[in-house]
C-alpha cells in the first residue's frame, strides 16, 4: 500500500495515542518528500546504499513513509569471520533518513550509533536472524537536542536463534519508535532491554510488539524510563502468542521513574494469548526516587542532585546488566556513562 | 457435586421463560417518538424528556466504538429490539400482589426467600419496570430512600435532578446515550448522613421476552459518613435471538461514606451486556465494585471510580468466565484526581471452550494527585487451546509522587496442583472445579454468603465437561 493511500491514523489506535502522526512527519502529512540518505559507515568505512528490496511490510504508515520517501537501503550482512560490526549513522542534513537491512548468518554483534545535528531523522530497520545464530544488537540514539526521530524496526528470529537487543535512548527531543519482533521458529528467543532518559522536554514514545508465532519460543522485555523536568516517556507494548504456540515463555516489564512534578509516563503493556499451555506475564510500575535512598547518599556527601543522578544511572544501568555479549554491553554502558556524566 | 447439579450439566439453569403477558409493549425499533412516548407514559418532568431526546440524538450520531469486539458490536440489530415492555401495572410491595407467573419466576430464582433471610430491601425488575419493591421498616424510619428509579423521579424529583447524569453524562459513550434515552427501572437510593445500612439491599433484573432491551438506571447517593452494600443479580431466558442489556449505574459517595456494589451477572448466552458503571468518591470516601461476569454473549463493562476527594479509596474486584461463544471484555478504571488517594484492582478470568476473556483497564493519575498509590493484578486461566485471553491495561501518570504497580499473568491449570488433588481421591474434573473455585475465591469471599454459594455452584456447572 502506498503512503498516500494510507489514512492518517486515529489517536484511538494505541500506537498513535500519545504521539500523533502529524508530530513525527517531517513536513505535512499529505506530502511525501524526497528525503536524502544519511551517511553510514561500518567499522570506519563508508558504505553505499542500494535500491530497497528487503522490506518486511509497508502497510503501516511509518514503514510506508520511510521506504517511499527514501528508496535507498543499506544492506549489512553478518557472516562468519565477522565478530562485531560497528555502524555509525551521521545525520547532518536538516532532514535525512536511513533504511537498513541486517542479515545475521553467523553469531556476533552489531552496534548502531546514531549521531548528528538535525531537525528530523527517519530510520527503518529490517532484521533477519537466521537459524542457530545468536545476534547481539545495540542501538544508541545520540541525536542533537531539538531533533525528531521516526523509527520503525521489523525483526525476524528463526528457530534455535537468539536476538539480544539493547537500546539506550537519550538523544533528540521527540522520538517515535515502533519495534516489532517475530519469533518464527521453535526455541527462537528475544531478550530486549531498553533504557530511556527523558530530560528537559524530551518525549520518547516506544511501541514494542513481540509476536510469538511458534511454540517453545521465549521473550523477555524490560523497558526502564527515567523522566525529569518535563520529560515524558511512553511505552506501549503488544505481546501476542498465536494459536498452537504451546510452551511459549514470555514476560514484559515497564518501569518508570518520575523525578519531577512535571514529568509524565504512560504504559500500556498489552497481552493477547491464544494458546493455553504458555507462561505469559507482564508488569508495569511507576514511582519516584525513594527518599531513603537519597538520604543515604546525602549522608555520604552527595548533593541531592548528585544523589539523584547516581540513582538514575543505577536504574538505567541495570537494564543492561544481564546482556551476555560483552561488546554490546560495554558499548551501552559507556554510552550511558557519557550521557549521564555530561 | 449434587445430583441436581449433575442433571443440569450443559444447561443454563435460568433459561426458562414465562408466556408474555405484557400490559404495554412498544413496537420494536427506536425513534425520537419512542423516546418521547416512554417519557410521556411515565409522566416525567420536562427536563427529563429533554435529556432523553438529546441523548437519543447523541446515540444516533455517535459511531460504534472502534475497539473491543467490533464484529459482535456491529451484529447488534437495534431495530429488532423492544425498547419498552410493561408487565405489571404497578410496583407491588407484597409478593402476593405480584402477577402469578412473574411471582413464580422470582420464586424459582429464590428472591422472596432471600429477602426474608438476609436482605434489607429488594427491587425486582421484570422487563422494563420494577414489579416488586420493599424496604425494611427500620431503614425507612432512618430516612433511607430505596425506590425503583421511576418512583424515585416521581417522589424525589429535586434530588434526582441534582444528581442524575452527573457521574455518567449521556455523552460519555454510545451506550450511556442509549440508556439515557430509553432508561426504565433500576434503583434510586439515598442514605442519609451517618446511617449505616447493615444488611445488603438487592436488585434483581430479569428479562423474559424475546428481543427485549433492558435499560435500567441506578443512582446511589451515600451522604456523609454513611454506608450501603448493594447487590444485583441478573438472568434471562435462552432464545435463538439476541437481547440487549445496557444499564447505567452512578454512585456518589460523599465525605467519609462507603458504597459497595456487588454484581453477579448471569445473563443467558444470547444477551449483549453493555453497561457503564462509575462512582465518585469524595474526601475519605470508599467506593467498591465487586463484579462477577458469568453469562452473556458479549459483556463490555469497566466499573470505574473517580477519586475526587483527598484520601478516598477505590476497590475493584472483577471476575469473568468466558465459555463457548462468549466474550467477556471486562475491566476497571480508576482516576486519581486528589492527593493521597489509593486504589486496588484485582481481575481474574477463565476462558474455556473457545471463550475469550479480556481485561481492559485504565489507571490515571492527575498532576495534583500527590502521594497516591495503586495496585493492579490481573490473572487469567486458560483451560484449553481454543480459548483466548487478552490484557489491555493503560497507566497514565502525571505526578512524580505516585506509586503504581501493575502485574498480569496468563497460564493454564498447573499439572502439579491437579496431580496433588487427584492423588487424594478427587477425579480430574472435581480437582479442576476445586482449583477454579479457589482461583475465584478473592471474589466470592467478598460476596454475601448466599451469593457466594450460588456462584460456586454455577462455576461447578460451567466446569462440567471441561475434561477431554
Amino acid at each position: 500500500m502506498s503512503y498516500l493511500d494510507i489514512p492518517v491514523p486515529n489517536r484511538s489506535e494505541h500506537l498513535w495515542r500519545y504521539t500523533s502522526w502529524k508530530r513525527v512527519h517531517p513536513t505535512k502529512v499529505e506530502s511525501l518528500p524526497n528525503i536524502e540518505t544519511s551517511k553510514v559507515t561500518i567499522n570506519g568505512e563508508q558504505i553505499k546504499s542500494t535500491t530497497a528490496k528487503k522490506i518486511l511490510s509497508n502497510d503501516e504508515i511509518s514503514r510506508a513513509f520511510l521506504t517511499e520517501s527514501n528508496p535507498q537501503q543499506h544492506i549489512v550482512v553478518l557472516d562468519e569471520d565477522m565478530d562485531a560490526l560497528h555502524i555509525e549513522v551521521s545525520c547532518e542534513a536538516e532532514i535525512s533518513s536511513c533504511n537498513l537491512y541486517f542479515e545475521a548468518n553467523s553469531s556476533g554483534s552489531i552496534i548502531l550509533h546514531i549521531t548528528g545535528v538535525t531537525n528530523w531523522f527517519g530510520l527503518s530497520i529490517t532484521g533477519m536472524v537466521q537459524q542457530n545464530v545468536n545476534l547481539s544488537f545495540a542501538i544508541v540514539n545520540d541525536l542533537s537536542e531539538g531533533s525528531t526521530m521516526l523509527r520503525a524496526e521489523d525483526w525476524t528470529v528463526a528457530r534455535d536463534s537468539t536476538l539480544e537487543y539493547g537500546e539506550l535512548s537519550t538523544g533528540g527531543s521527540r522520538i517515535k519508535s515502533d519495534i516489532r519482533t517475530y519469533l518464527k521458529g521453535s526455541n527462537a528467543t528475544l531478550i530486549q532491554n531498553i533504557a530511556v532518559n527523558c530530560q528537559t522536554t524530551r518525549v520518547d514514545d516506544h511501541h514494542i510488539e513481540i509476536h510469538h508465532q511458534s511454540g517453545h519460543s521465549n521473550s523477555s522485555l524490560t523497558v526502564k524510563s527515567a523522566c525529569s523536568e518535563r520529560g515524558h516517556a511512553i511505552g506501549t507494548g503488544l505481546l501476542s502468542i498465536d494459536e498452537d504456540c504451546d510452551k511459549t515463555d514470555a514476560g514484559q516489564v515497564f518501569k518508570n521513574l518520575l523525578l519531577s512534578p512535571q514529568a509524565k509516563a504512560e504504559s500500556i503493556p498489552e497481552l493477547e494469548v491464544l494458546s493455553d499451555d504458555v507462561s505469559a506475564a507482564h508488569g508495569a510500575a511507576s514511582s519516584s526516587v525513594d527518599a531513603e535512598q537519597i538520604h543515604y547518599m546525602m549522608a555520604r556527601g552527595f548533593t541531592p542532585n548528585e544523589a539523584q543522578a547516581v540513582i538514575v544511572e543505577g536504574f538505567l544501568v541495570s537494564s543492561f546488566a544481564k546482556m551476555h555479549n560483552e561488546t554490546t554491553r560495554q558499548f551501552l554502558l559507556e554510552a550511558l556513562s557519557n550521557q549521564t556524566g555530561e | 457435586m449434587s445430583d441436581e447439579a449433575i442433571n443440569a450439566v450443559g444447561e443454563y439453569k435460568y433459561g426458562f421463560h414465562d408466556p408474555e403477558n405484557a400490559t404495554i409493549r412498544f413496537d420494536s425499533g427506536l425513534s425520537e417518538q419512542v423516546v418521547r412516548d416512554i417519557s410521556e407514559l411515565k409522566g416525567e418532568p420536562e427536563w427529563m424528556t429533554d435529556m432523553r431526546v438529546k441523548a437519543y440524538h447523541h446515540f444516533i450520531e455517535r459511531p460504534m466504538p472502534d475497539w473491543g469486539n467490533c464484529n459482535m458490536l456491529e451484529s447488534i440489530k437495534f431495530d429488532d429490539v423492544t425498547y419498552f415492555l410493561r408487565s405489571s401495572d404497578k410496583t407491588e410491595n407484597n409478593w402476593d400482589d405480584v402477577p402469578e407467573d412473574i411471582k413464580n419466576t422470582f420464586d424459582r430464582l429464590g428472591i422472596p426467600e432471600a429477602e426474608q433471610k438476609w436482605l434489607g430491601g429488594v427491587t425486582a425488575q421484570y422487563e422494563s419496570e420494577a414489579v416488586y419493591h420493599s424496604i425494611r421498616e427500620d431503614l425507612e424510619e432512618q430516612g433511607v430512600i430505596f425506590l425503583d428509579m421511576d418512583s424515585g423521579l416521581k417522589e424525589h424529583p429535586e434530588l434526582v435532578k441534582k444528581f442524575f447524569g452527573t457521574v455518567i453524562p449521556y455523552g460519555d459513550n454510545k451506550f450511556s446515550a442509549l440508556n439515557t434515552a430509553v432508561w426504565s427501572g433500576g434503583s434510586f437510593i439515598y442514605v442519609p448522613k451517618g446511617v449505616h445500612v447493615e444488611m445488603p439491599v438487592q436488585a434483581y433484573f430479569r428479562i423474559n421476552a424475546k428481543n427485549m432491551g433492558q435499560f435500567e438506571r441506578t443512582l446511589i447517593i451515600a451522604d456523609e459518613g454513611s454506608s450501603i452494600n448493594y447487590v444485583e443479580g441478573c438472568t434471562a431466558p435462552t432464545y435463538s435471538t439476541d437481547s440487549l442489556h445496557s444499564a447505567v449505574v452512578e454512585l456518589i459517595a460523599m465525605e467519609g461514606a462507603k458504597i459497595r456494589y456487588s454484581t453477579v451477572q448471569n445473563w443467558s448466552a444470547n444477551v449483549y451486556n453493555l453497561v457503564t458503571k462509575r462512582g465518585i468518591a469524595h474526601k475519605n470516601a470508599v467506593v467498591e465494585w465487586v463484579d462477577g461476569n458469568i453469562g452473556s454473549k458479549l459483556t463490555m463493562k469497566y466499573p470505574s471510580v473517580v477519586l475526587k476527594g483527598e484520601g478516598s479509596h477505590a476497590e475493584i474486584i472483577s471476575v469473568a468466565y468466558a465459555g463457548e461463544g462468549q466474550h467477556q471484555d471486562a475491566g476497571a478504571k480508576v482516576h486519581h484526581l486528589a492527593p493521597n488517594t489509593t486504589s486496588n484492582i484485582l481481575s481474574k478470568s477463565i476462558s474455556k471452550n473457545g471463550g475469550r476473556s479480556s481485561y481492559r483497564g485504565l489507571l490515571k493519575v492527575n498532576p495534583k494527585a500527590h502521594g497516591c498509590r495503586s495496585k493492579v493484578v490481573c490473572d487469567a486461566l486458560m483451560l484449553d487451546a481454543d480459548s483466548r485471553s487478552d490484557t489491555y491495561p493503560t497507566m497514565e501518570v502525571s505526578n512524580s509522587t505516585a506509586d503504581l504497580e501493575h502485574e498480569a499473568s496468563v497460564s493454564k491449570i498447573s499439572g502439579d496442583q491437579l496431580f496433588y488433588l487427584m492423588s487424594r481421591g478427587f477425579s480430574e474434573e472435581e480437582a479442576m472445579g476445586l482449583i477454579v473455585n479457589g482461583f475465584f475465591e478473592p471474589f466470592t469471599r467478598e460476596l454475601p454468603m448466599e451469593y457466594a454459594v450460588e456462584l460456586n455452584k454455577l462455576l461447578e456447572l460451567e466446569m462440567e465437561g471441561a475434561i477431554g
